[in-house]
């Protein structure tokens, strides 16, 4: 279908509001005809339990956007699916296109009518091309002359016509993470092979052609507990239908159903099911039919490390774990299984036996590593590769050793001593049977290096530190809480990031396999939200300083200039998850930080302190005295922004003759005094209004003194007085960067 | 077949297999006379997935995973264990439904246990293959793998396989309700006229002492020089052969260095940065025999097609007329 032509355009009649102009004579006539329901279902042979959620996302999206380019308005458009199954059910669809009304331009009127005002043979012809009558044409104006212009009116076609090659596409552009080919001869793709197709509308089918298949009305029931064919007669008997098949095709109900049998046969067992959302959302996926059941196994396992348990239980056979009023683990698990209660014995004893196969495995790792106190394994750390070209763990856990010393002496003091201990440790568990050979225990490292350290008596600082020292693992993750935890976390991170780009493996676009923004994210994410200050720039030289003590040939400028833009990057990010706005962002990033007379530094630098100001800034926008603050920065920071002469170094205050000049430079002093404890405090939110007070000062300075004088030591010194003020704005924002109304667009 | 139960002795699951996927069209062969690491190498499967043709086959692959021999002490891991290797090219529509009738003539009732199709990305770096499909659980236990080829010696395939790989072990634990595969029965007691004829069989009869002998050659025998050597002639072999256009023989040499490199692999003898050398070296030849065997198919106009119009799509005229 041509959406636009020249010198026409269309528009749906429903859509009145958007274009006015172009619609006459609305025909609510035919938008009250007749609605049905639409079923598209897609029959697939198993998709991964990951796919299904986000592919009836997409089939949303696609068939809401599809259904409204056809002009067939609807009800309610929902999606439904199992593992074998993606379905879209679209309730009150019009069974015929909105109608629509096109207006077209015709010939210039001087060609269209002779001078008798009779059609001639161009209008003729032009309404022979468009099939209007000659007798309907309007003459209208447009800035080119007068021309002809007229309206057609196109009627919508049935949705029975028009559905099929849409549905068709709605199915062919699911995208999944990962897709085969399967039909001979044919390249189209999909998570796995496409079986059979169901397009109804109402009762009737809807020939939707794709995967070398042709949609018609009967689907199938549950693998095992129905495997026949269910024919369906309608669109809205589809849900039922199935149910009957042993298909419970509503993700919502189907989870539901789960978790009453969860809860249900956890209290049987006299426990709760540990809390996990994400198992229950897989398991949902995982089925057509749930049926949950309960299984045991050996208490003795119970010695093992909770966390080892979860993850045996869960990692591979997607079992719920089982606890007490108390929090403790009982020896018992949830499965959920894909089918009835038939033969549940026999299924609950092969989940034993599969389950006690594992745990056995675990306890054999725990019992052989306890064996060897994490101490003791420090030096092999020296036969672990860190990251190509930077040599080993060992290497690595004597930086960190060094580097958590460096950042306990300015985040907290107390947590050296355990931070260090913990730095040279915490690797060691990666030379761990539970590590190293039991591959579905990998996400358990530093949790599972932390008991061992218990277990040979580290002190208890010591073995939560490594515990923690991997978080936050990303956003959501929690972040470490003891002091020498939090320590050795911003170590490990700083060391890698920094590493990373002494290596070379930069993150670039979305690429970053090396985890490097995860890592910068991790560090600013902790600053921020556990309100620590650090020196980014100071991090930098301190973590870059071994890699290039070692590697003196790298290009040791260029890099910090890069990490420098990293971290930058990444506080801007941080400051984005805040929902702090652009320009917000800008003035505070942007900002000449001044502490006690130390001298200016990048706003970025020390993350926590640039989203207090930015902050600060963000929460006064909503002040009345927030544009004339703007506005007074901007008058300042443009007259300077054009003075291009060397500046005197300090200001020469005798040769402020003029009273507005000497009124300036009192309300500034006036303004450091007020402001200058506050900068201390960090009370950013009095400082800006504090700022205002210079308003009458500025605007008088500007009124009544001439600042681009003749005479060049006068001219230089008012620039050096103006330069001064802007210098207090700018220790906490540079507003020259934050738009207000009134300069937008 | 009368007297015969799969659930007795795996010998008796075997024959039950082999009539099942005779009956649905499948050529039976035997198993490949060299080391293979399973039944994907024999050539029945990694050669014939390749080009246009039509093809069936059906064997059980005893396959040798040098690293995974446990002494024979291990009630699931073993060095030398036994596929059940299917290969359907083209896929049918219905192959999953036959899967599972095909774990009902041996005896599974699919409503009485948990049969899970769970996924998984099938890879073998060695041979350049890929596809999906899935591990198939019965109860939380894996039996079989099922995967949908992509991607065979590194060349995309012109007509997507089927494979299914049961593990014979493994199903015929679960079916004879034992604990260690050592206990499991490969034939069954025979009597004849109230008398036993012949004895009960077990795995562990046949096997075990072999799984001792060969971890303790794998582990700590195996004569890692000679291997690399060996290694190394058997790659020149390969090569050359491959350009002579013998592809069976250079192919062999591709099986060769494969099972070359997984013992000396499991004798400790190769760092993980060799490692992915290795294994580059092997795949490079199988693309070559790969495409050999293309080379050579096409130039025998590809004899299993019996269509005539589908041959004139593939067969170049140029090389059809030669």
């Amino acid at each position: 279908m041509t959406r636009s032509r020249k010198g026409a355009r269309r528009t749906p009649a429903v859509r009145k509001a958007a274009r006015p102009a172009a619609v006459r004579g609305a025909t609510p006539d035919r938008m009250a005809m007749g609605k049905d329901d639409l079923l598209f279902e897609i029959g697939v042979e198993e998709l991964p339990a990951s796919y299904v959620a986000p592919a009836l996302e997409q089939m949303e999206h696609l068939a809401r956007t599809a259904l409204e380019e056809l002009r067939l308005s609807c009800a309610r458009l929902e999606t439904l699916g199992t593992p074998r199954r993606l379905a879209l059910v679209v309730r009150g669809v019009a069974v015929r296109q909105t109608d629509i009304e096109e207006e077209i331009q015709g010939p210039a009127s001087r060609v269209a009518f002779d001078a008798e005002g009779r059609p001639t043979p161009a209008l003729l012809g032009f309404c022979r091309g468009k099939g209007v009558d000659p007798a309907a044409v309007r003459r209208v104006k447009t800035p080119k002359g007068e021309y002809v212009a007229a309206t057609i009116r196109h009627v919508g076609q049935p949705a029975a016509l028009v559905l099929p090659k849409t549905l068709a596409s709605v199915a062919t552009r699911l995208q999944f993470p990962k897709s085969m080919r399967w039909i001979a001869a044919n390249d189209t793709r999909f998570a796995r092979p496409v079986r059979w197709l169901v397009a109804l509308l109402g009762g009737h089918t809807v020939p939707v052609r794709a995967f070398a298949l042709e949609a018609g009305r009967s689907t199938r029931g549950h693998r095992f507990l129905h495997p026949r064919k269910v024919e369906l007669s309608t669109a809205r008997d589809y849900a039922r239908a199935l149910e009957r098949a042993r298909v419970l095709v509503e993700p919502r109900r189907r989870a539901r159903r789960l978790k009453e049998q969860l809860d249900h046969a956890a209290r049987r067992a006299g426990g709760r099911a540990v809390a996990d959302p994400a198992l229950v959302e897989i398991n949902n996926f995982l089925v057509e039919w749930p049926t949950v059941f309960a299984g045991r196994f050996d208490a003795g396992h119970l010695k093992l490390p909770r966390e080892v348990i979860v993850t045996a239980l869960r990692e591979h056979q997607r079992f719920f774990a089982v606890e007490d009023g108390e929090g403790r683990l009982l020896p018992m698990f949830l499965a959920v299984r894909n089918g009835s209660l038939e033969g549940i014995d026999q299924v609950r004893k092969g989940a034993e036996d599969v389950l006690a196969a594992r745990l056995e495995d675990a306890r054999f790792y725990w019992e052989t590593d306890l064996k060897h106190p994490p101490w003791d394994r420090i030096e092999q750390l020296g036969g672990v590769v860190w990251m190509e070209g930077l040599g080993t763990l060992r290497d690595k856990a004597t930086r960190l050793e060094s580097l958590a010393g460096w950042l306990a002496e300015r985040i907290a003091p107390e947590a050296a001593v355990p931070a260090r201990r913990a730095a040279l440790l915490c690797k060691t568990d990666l030379l761990s049977e539970m590590i190293g050979s039991g591959k579905e225990y990998a996400s358990l490292e530093g949790v599972i290096g932390s008991y061992y350290a218990r277990v040979a008596g580290e002190p208890e600082p010591v073995a939560a530190a490594i515990a923690e020292h991997y978080r936050p693992r990303g956003p959501a993750d929690a972040l470490p809480v003891t002091p020498a935890g939090v320590v050795l976390s911003l170590a490990d991170k700083l060391d890698h990031v920094a590493g990373a780009f002494v290596a070379g493996k930069v993150p670039s676009g979305s690429e970053d396999p090396y985890g490097v923004r995860r890592a910068g994210n991790g560090v600013v994410r902790v600053l921020v939200e556990q309100q620590r200050h650090l020196d980014l720039r100071e991090a930098t030289m301190e973590t870059t300083q071994p890699f290039f003590a070692r590697h003196p040939e790298l290009p040791h400028a260029t890099i910090v200039k890069k990490l420098g833009e990293f971290w930058r990057g990444r506080v801007e990010a941080a400051l984005e998850d805040r929902d702090i706005p652009y320009d917000t962002r800008e003035a505070a990033l942007e900002a000449q930080v001044q502490l006690n007379g130390a001298r200016p530094r990048p706003g970025w630098i020390d993350p926590w302190d640039c989203h207090e100001r930015a902050g600060a800034l963000a929460g006064f926008r909503g002040d009345r005295r927030f544009e004339p603050l703007v506005i007074l920065f901007k008058r300042v920071a443009n007259i300077l922004k054009a003075a291009t002469e060397p500046l005197p170094e300090a200001l020469d205050r005798a040769r402020l003759a003029e009273d507005a000049e000497r009124a300036l430079l009192e309300a500034l002093e006036t303004a450091r005094r007020r402001t200058d404890p506050l900068w201390r405090q960090r009370a950013y939110r009095e400082i800006l209004p504090a700022l205002l007070d210079m308003e009458a000062a500025i605007h008088g300075f500007f009124d009544r003194v001439l600042v681009n004088a003749e005479d060049a030591p006068t001219r230089l010194n008012r620039l050096r007085l103006l330069t001064e003020v802007r210098a207090l704005f700018v220790r906490g924002w540079d507003l020259s960067r934050v738009v207000v109304e009134g300069e937008r667009g | 077949m009368p007297g015969l139960n799969p659930q007795r002795s795996l010998q008796e699951m075997v024959l039950t297999l082999e009539t099942f996927w005779a009956e649905r069209g499948c050529v039976i062969q035997q198993p490949y006379p060299s080391e293979v690491g399973a039944g994907t190498f024999n050539p029945a499967t990694f050669l014939r997935a390749l080009g246009p043709e039509p093809w069936r086959v059906a064997y059980v692959e005893p396959s040798r995973r040098p690293k995974d021999g446990r002494y024979g002490k291990n009630p699931h891991r073993f060095q030398q264990f036994y596929q059940y290797q299917v290969l359907l090219k083209p896929s049918p529509e219905d192959v999953v439904e036959e899967y599972f009738a095909s774990l009902e003539s041996l005896g599974v009732e699919p409503r009485a246990h948990d049969l899970r199709l769970i996924e998984d990305d099938w890879e073998s770096p060695t041979l350049g293959a890929a596809g999906l499909g899935w591990q198939v659980w019965m109860d939380g236990t894996e039996i079989s793998q099922f995967t949908y080829f992509q991607q065979v010696g590194g060349i995309e395939v012109a007509l997507v396989s089927a494979e299914l790989t049961y593990g014979l072990d493994r199903i015929g634990m679960m079916l004879q309700g034992k604990n260690r595969v050592q206990d499991v029965a490969w034939a069954p007691e025979r009597r004849a006229r109230g008398r036993i004829v012949a004895h009960r069989v077990t795995w562990g009869d046949l096997w075990l002492q072999n799984e001792i002998e060969y971890s303790h050659y794998n582990f700590e025998q195996a004569d890692t020089a000679a291997h690399v050597e060996m290694f190394k002639v058997w790659e020149r072999e390969a090569d050359r052969l491959l350009d002579l256009g013998l592809v069976s023989p250079g192919y062999d040499g591709v099986i060769k260095c494969s099972h070359l490199f997984n013992v000396l692999d499991a004798r400790g003898a190769i760092s993980v940065s060799e490692r992915v050398g290795y294994i580059a070296r092997v795949r490079k030849l199988a693309r070559k025999a790969a495409l050999a065997h293309l080379k050579q198919r096409e130039s025998l106009g590809f004899p299993l097609l019996e269509d005539e119009a589908e041959r004139a799509k593939w067969v170049k005229p140029a090389e059809a007329s030669a």
